[in-house]
């Protein structure tokens, strides 16, 4: 009987074979804030935001640098493959390279590098976070790509992720969870519990790292969740790689179509989310994105976006910021607050944009 | 070439889904389901009711057709109307007994019998328009009270006249021949029905009442807000109905010639099951006679069938109901989803591979470069529409814009404009003729001429139908550019017979050979068509040869050169095949070669989309529009290419930035002019190394004295 409902579905468009999508609302209203921002820094692939004693950590591409607080850049070193993701706890900071796996700079594991069994587990970290000086969190995106292949990944409906605890001083490595859609964030709260955000199932779980259970908290985004940064008010900030788009989730369905363009069509010319768009005339275009007098109206349907969310302490969206479909700041994967400003890296905009006073709490 | 590409691409040339979307835009296919319900009908009754078909029967039959007939065109008049008459029993038992107790007790004339009959007919019709026409009551409630008014005043007065009704008898042949007679072997009141039917087919499908009442029905405030007086036309339908409804009681006793107490009781249940059934909507609007005659035969049929039979009455009319029942259902699904069904069933992608691009890699001559970035700007910001442009012996521009205007520009700086002329339609395609009359091309309107002074004139809207065409092709959707052959012909390409102009996008998703190329000639005022099955023909140019005319494909990205004179006439040669973009207006070049403009770009996951209909047909239903893989038409590109094809350099806005769609460029004494018909302004580009004098007229027709 399941198996005929299911043809029924897919004849007909229902349940698994929907390709409905949730839609921008409520605390998720757009807005262009995040496209009105000032530029904090002008930066190619801007990515991995963190805050250190001593400035802003930044990655781009394969080079780590360093911000002051009025934007000037430091390039602390160059790496042999691209920074994945960042951490930084007690004068230490956990730099992960694309298939090469973990690297400790400063600190007590100073020059620590991954080997063997961890290097090859852990292959494409997506997040990185402390749980206290002697132990890691690590989101390992794909068992089967690097981190920078994200988008073949969802193409190819993966759920190969997996998140782990790496203990420094024994190098010892425990599973917490695996089966997962692209974790690509994970953030601490203070007890047993951490929040995961599982991308390409849209939505933030929460694990138990003591007992291992696993429970949404929460579901049904219309966006691919990313990093997760913590806030001011005990809440995070939740970044995203792009939002949703009805014609990606119909060719999700398709089968023959999607292992065709991933098999035919180069990667950039993809009917997928990216993290930019307009940077090819071979790139796809949908209806509504056709410009009218010469204007791309921003609530086009769009492949990349721009969007970080203000969650509370349990996950609840409270605001949001935007970038939209006529928009350059997309692809906005990581933030981080300074004082009371926020700072938003932008991958497609190539650059880093500030939110003056958006974590005082006196937002009106 | 795979086995499996190979049969999708059998598959969608010997199967033309389009096909099925043209036959469910037709009228007729309302009617096919009550029909295909008759036959099937015929069917089972004719072979296990013995002597179905006898002659006996079907002259029964066809006396009764005419009876219950007259009632059910009554009732279609009304339901048309968007009412309802449930009063139709008793208004036909009243009439019998007018003309029982008239012919009979009475011994009248055939005339003054059937003067009578309708007077009353009339009177009954008056009083239930009256009700619901002018004091706005609602039809259900006020006819069904009127049912029970005049079915009491039948009761009532039956009794007293039954006796002298039933002990005499008419003295009036012709009333007799009405009852009894034949004409050719055919029921007298056949025939008359036949006659009665056919006028009330010419009334409702082709006369200004018919009209009227299909307003009123479909749509009563659009009815009320054109002029259309809405009461007296409801009036009016309960008039003629009650009228019909009399006279099938004065035939009905010129058959019987008797009446029982119970005559016409459920007459309304036969007359409504065989409306509804034939198809006439219960919400009005909908509605014919044809369908109405259907209906009858149905009810008759059935209900004949199953006397034959020897099934008792009160089953009868249970049966009748249910199928009421289910034929109201049928008529609610159908008219809520029968436009749904066509939507999805419409648009019908085909297998379109298309051959690999020219190469856009630098270096090549159609290397992307930002050339149109730095281009001048002509009324930015004001206009709207502008698909092409051309220039007068004054060099003053002219170009369309969305609201159905021809704009002229003054020389020499092009800030100032006016209207020139007013069409109504989209101006798309623009030249100029030997006597300097501006030929255009109207999106939905056809092929139109403005002579120098601004008068507009309509050239030609029509060519010949094609032979296999489902749905009548004859009238011009889109006509797209033109030009003017040296005999002075006009040969202009049509881009879709299947889609409006707002529609374009789903003639792209089809990628299937809609378009055609046709001619039109001013001497002798005839259009036919030169080509058909074109994908999207768009741009077309007459050579410098004098013999051949170029055409551009847009959804193929090809272009074409069809000799119309000379050795190869008739013949049609490939000349750019593999386009990266689409290509829209080409338009000459001064040094003998030609510009064409690219309005936009192939990208690879809709190249890749074309080779597979099966996913387009399903994105088509499933995905909002907004959403739909498209051609990207923010990329434009105008690339000029010699007589063998060569193409010799490009001129790109990469980011598409200033102009992001190129519908057409147009060289003007060393200067090119840039069109997108969804842009905001138009661009001019000067060109480096042309001759400064050169002047798209002088190189059709010569200079002028």
């Amino acid at each position: 009987m399941s198996a005929l409902g299911q043809l029924f579905d897919r004849f007909l468009g229902r349940g698994d074979w929907a390709v409905t999508v949730p839609t921008l609302d409520g605390p998720l209203l757009p807005n262009q804030e995040l496209e009105d921002a000032e530029t904090f820094a002008g930066l190619a692939e801007a990515d991995n935001l963190v805050r250190t004693e001593k400035g802003i950590l930044a990655s781009s591409a394969n080079r780590l640098t360093r911000f002051g607080a009025g934007g000037q850049a430091e390039t602390l070193q160059e790496f042999p493959g691209e920074i994945t993701a960042l951490a930084h706890a007690r004068g230490m900071t956990a730099v992960a390279i694309d298939g090469k796996g973990l690297v400790i700079r400063g600190g007590l594991y100073d020059g620590r590098e991954a080997t063997g069994d961890e290097a090859r587990r852990l292959s494409c970290i997506t997040a990185l976070t402390f749980l206290d000086s002697n132990t890691l969190l690590v989101a390992n995106g794909s068992a089967s790509l690097p981190a920078s292949a994200w988008r073949r990944d969802l193409m190819q409906k993966n759920a190969s992720g997996s998140v782990w605890r790496l203990d420094l001083k024994s190098g010892r490595l425990d599973l917490v969870r695996d089966g997962l859609a692209w974790p690509a964030g994970i953030a601490t709260t203070g007890s047993n519990r951490v929040y995961v955000t599982e991308a390409w199932r849209h939505r933030v779980l929460a694990v138990d790292l003591v007992t291992r259970a696993t429970a949404p908290a929460l579901e049904h985004l219309p966006a691919y969740p990313a990093r997760i940064a913590p806030a001011f008010n005990a809440g995070y900030w939740l970044t995203f790689y792009s939002v949703r788009n009805q014609l990606v989730e119909f060719i999700l369905r398709e089968e023959t179509f999607r292992k065709r363009m991933l098999a035919e069509v180069p990667e950039a010319y993809w009917m997928a989310p990216s993290l930019s768009s307009w940077r090819d005339y071979r790139e796809p275009m949908q209806g509504s994105q056709l410009k009218q007098m010469n204007v791309l109206k921003p609530y086009a349907v769009t492949r990349s976006y721009g969007l970080v969310v203000h969650c509370d302490q349990n996950m609840k969206p409270l605001s949001s910021f935007h970038s939209r479909a006529d928009g350059t700041v997309h692809g906005t994967l990581s933030a981080c607050e300074t004082g009371d400003d926020l700072l938003v890296a932008s991958r497609g905009g190539s650059r880093i944009v500030r939110l003056p006073k958006v974590a005082s709490g006196k937002r009106g | 070439m795979s086995m499996a590409e190979s049969l999708v691409r059998w598959r969608y040339r010997l199967l033309p889904d389009h096909v099925v979307g043209e036959i469910l835009t037709k009228k007729w296919i309302d009617s096919v389901i009550p029909f295909t319900a008759l036959v099937i009908l015929c069917a089972i009754f004719g072979s296990i009711v013995p002597g179905f078909f006898d002659v006996t029967t079907l002259t029964n039959l066809s006396g009764q057709t005419a009876e219950l007939g007259l009632v059910v065109l009554g009732m279609t008049i009304v339901m048309v109307s968007g009412g309802i008459d449930l009063s139709v029993g008793s208004t036909f038992a009243l009439a019998v007994l007018v003309t029982l107790y008239g012919m009979n007790v009475g011994q009248w004339s055939f005339g003054t019998g059937l003067l009578a009959c309708l007077g009353l007919g009339v009177v009954c019709g008056a009083i239930n328009g009256f009700l619901v026409g002018f004091l706005r009551m609602r039809a259900f409630l006020t006819t069904l009270v009127t049912l029970i008014i005049y079915r009491s005043t039948f009761d009532i007065v039956f009794p007293q006249v039954s006796t002298p009704i039933v002990t005499s008898g008419p003295d009036s042949p012709t009333y007799d021949f009405l009852g009894f007679g034949t004409i050719w072997g055919v029921p007298t009141s056949f025939v008359v029905f036949a006659v009665i039917a056919l006028l009330i087919h010419l009334v409702l499908s082709r006369a200004r009442y018919g009209w009227r009442l299909f307003a009123v029905g479909g749509a009563r405030r659009s009815a009320y807000n054109a002029g259309i007086n809405v009461r007296f036309t409801l009036f009016s339908a309960y008039v003629l109905c009650s009228v019909l409804v009399a006279l099938s009681g004065f035939f009905f006793s010129a058959r019987i010639g008797s009446a029982a107490s119970d005559i016409g009781t459920g007459l309304e249940l036969q007359v409504l099951t065989a409306t509804v059934l034939g198809g006439i909507s219960l919400g009005g609007g909908r509605g014919s006679v044809a369908k109405a005659l259907m209906g009858t035969l149905f009810v008759l049929v059935l209900s004949n069938s199953l006397l034959a039979l020897a099934v008792p009455g009160p089953v009868n009319y249970l049966i009748l109901g249910l199928v009421l029942l289910l034929s109201v259902f049928l008529d609610v699904r159908w008219v809520k989803n029968r436009h749904k069904i066509l939507r999805s069933v419409y648009i019908s992608p085909t297998f379109a591979k298309m051959p690999q691009a020219i190469s856009t890699a630098p270096g090549a001559p159609m290397a992307v470069n930002d050339r149109l970035k730095d281009v001048g700007v002509i009324g930015l910001g004001f206009l709207d529409g502008a698909e092409d442009v051309i220039f007068d012996r004054q060099d003053r521009l002219y170009t369309g814009s969305r609201q159905g205007d021809i704009l002229r520009f003054k020389p020499p700086h092009y800030t100032e404009s006016e209207v020139f002329a007013h069409i109504g339609g989209s101006p798309l395609g623009m030249a100029f003729d030997r006597d300097d009359n501006l030929v255009i091309c109207v999106a939905g309107m056809g092929l139109y001429q403005v002579s120098p002074e601004g008068a507009v004139k309509l050239l030609t809207a029509e060519t010949n139908r094609s032979l296999t065409s489902v749905v009548d092709d004859s009238t011009m959707k889109l006509a797209d550019d033109c030009d003017i052959l040296p005999d002075g012909r006009i040969v202009f390409s049509e881009a879709t017979v299947r889609f409006e102009m707002h529609d374009w996008y789903a003639d792209a998703l089809e990628s299937r050979g809609n378009g055609r190329i046709i001619v039109h000639d001013p001497r002798s005022g005839s259009t036919r068509t030169l080509l058909s099955n074109l994908v999207f023909p768009n741009g077309i140019c007459t050579a410098f040869d004098g013999q051949s005319v170029l055409f551009a494909e847009s959804w193929a990205c090809r272009i074409s050169r069809y000799y119309f004179d000379g050795p190869k006439k008739g013949r049609v040669e490939r000349v750019i095949e593999g386009l990266p973009g689409y290509p829209d207006n080409i338009n000459r070049a001064s040094d003998g070669t030609y510009w064409l403009a690219l309005m936009g770009m192939r990208t690879p996951a809709l190249d890749l989309s074309l080779e597979m209909p099966g996913f387009r047909r399903r994105m088509a239903r499933r995905v909002s529009e907004d959403a739909w893989l498209m051609p990207n038409l923010n990329t434009g590109c105008v690339l000029r290419f010699d007589e063998k094809g060569q193409i010799l350099e490009s001129l790109w806005d990469q980011a598409g930035e200033k102009h992001p769609m190129i519908t057409s460029m147009r060289e003007h004494k060393g200067v090119l002019y840039l069109c997108g018909i969804f842009n905001n302004r138009m661009g001019t580009l000067p060109l480096k190394g042309v001759d400064p004098n050169w002047f798209s007229s002088d190189s059709y027709w010569g200079k002028k004295a």
